[in-house]
């Protein structure tokens, strides 16, 4: 090995030794060294060795065996996601989100609501404007009548509404008693 | 040669860059976390389990489900407590597959998130070894022997920087600190110490068997 070899394998072993302590300045470097070169790879070997016979009793060589089986497993393995990047990478998308056909849709239907509820207020306003005459629009003066029970302001119409909605309980649906309708229709002279 | 004063990155910042790498697809830099971190992943199950045999399968199937999740490792924590969780989990789940009984030890579990240093000293502490058959106790203690001996041989300023970083787990701004020295000094005293160790032992393991070690 001639000069700059030696002076090459030196920086290389500088290199990968930090890289070990994890004090490497330039680890790309290290890794590139790692790469290539068989030797790196003895080296870095070596250095595990040599750190586990330092801090213990125990100092085994490295299994290429072993080695072989867990790299080998290795590359075939697929690398799980981290669950956060998942997300970023591949947004969920909800059937509401802004896009432009449900924006179509949301907007059609919201214009459809809006002219039913209008086309049915203003029908209503008609039918009350055209409705209204029913007692005003009535020809049929009303008439004063006299009867046992005294005087009384009588409208044919309206004894013919009441007598096709004729009560017969003294009780109306809201349980409020009718004492006022049964004294509009009349019919039969009070019980004394 | 790197600048001498550069400022270094802590340790936990260049094992977030290996696992940066390894999301990226590059193995290799998973390969030197699995190496790096292996024997005191070993260390830990060794302390949980009873039958040692089964250690070397659960830290492979730690390494493996590590990796699977390596995208989730958002570096809140360390990675070796990380990793250190996801040793005892697969630990947990073996044992209990194997409907036997787990040896937890109490300090084994509230340790988890500890360094490694002190990790080591429990495994002492516990006496479990980590080697299977009698021909691999007596590698092991031919090469803790070897080792010693090259720590023996070091010029004094280099066994002290190996040692305040290896064994008391020290950063090279606390050593330099310690030894009123620059941080590239620091770097190239540790760095060289750990040559003259490596072409020390070098022969006895390739007698071992085996160039790779």
């Amino acid at each position: 090995m001639n000069t700059a070899d030696d002076t090459q394998d030196t920086e290389d072993g500088l290199v990968l030794s930090s890289l070990w302590d994890g004090e490497a300045s330039d680890a790309a470097a290290a890794l590139s060294t790692y790469g290539r070169d068989a030797e790196a790879r003895d080296r870095w070997r070596m250095y595990a060795m040599v750190g586990d016979a330092l801090r213990s009793d125990v100092a085994v060589r490295s299994n290429d065996e072993w080695l072989g089986r867990v790299m080998q497993a290795v590359q075939q393995q697929p690398l799980e996601q981290d669950p956060a990047a998942k997300l970023q990478a591949k947004p969920q998308v909800a059937a509401n989100d802004a896009v432009w056909r449900w924006k179509l849709v949301a907007g059609v239907a919201g214009a459809t609501a809006i002219g039913a509820l209008s086309w049915g207020m203003l029908r209503d306003n008609a039918s009350v404007q055209g409705g209204a005459p029913q007692w005003a629009g009535s020809n049929t003066p009303a008439v004063i009548a006299s009867t046992p029970s005294g005087t009384m302001l009588r409208n044919p119409d309206v004894e013919a509404l009441l007598a096709e909605h004729r009560l017969y309980g003294g009780i109306s649906a809201v349980q409020v008693s009718s004492g006022f309708l049964r004294n509009a229709t009349y019919e039969l002279p009070p019980k004394r | 040669m790197s600048s001498p004063d550069k400022p270094s990155l802590p340790s936990t910042d260049t094992d977030a860059i290996l696992v940066e790498r390894a999301v990226a697809g590059d193995v290799r830099a998973f390969e030197m976390l699995v190496i790096k971190y292996r024997r005191r992943v070993e260390r830990l199950i060794g302390r949980m389990v009873r039958d040692v045999d089964i250690v070397p399968d659960i830290a492979q199937e730690t390494f493996i489900r590590a990796y699977r999740a390596l995208g989730q490792f958002r570096g809140d924590a360390q990675f070796y407590t990380w990793l250190y969780r996801i040793a005892v989990n697969t630990a947990k789940k073996q044992l209990l597959s194997m409907k036997n009984d787990p040896v937890v030890l109490y300090s084994a579990m509230a340790s988890d998130d500890d360094d490694e240093t002190s990790a080591g000293q429990r495994a002492q502490s516990f006496g479990v070894s980590d080697a299977e058959t009698p021909d691999a106790v007596l590698a092991s203690k031919e090469i803790v022997l070897a080792v010693n001996e090259a720590m023996e041989a070091l010029p004094e300023e280099l066994r002290l920087a190996i040692t305040l970083r290896e064994i008391e787990g020290m950063s090279y701004e606390a050593i330099a600190q310690t030894l009123e020295c620059p941080i590239g000094t620091v770097r190239s005293r540790i760095f060289r110490a750990r040559e003259a160790i490596s072409t020390r032992i070098k022969p006895m393991l390739d007698r071992q068997g085996g160039k790779r070690w």
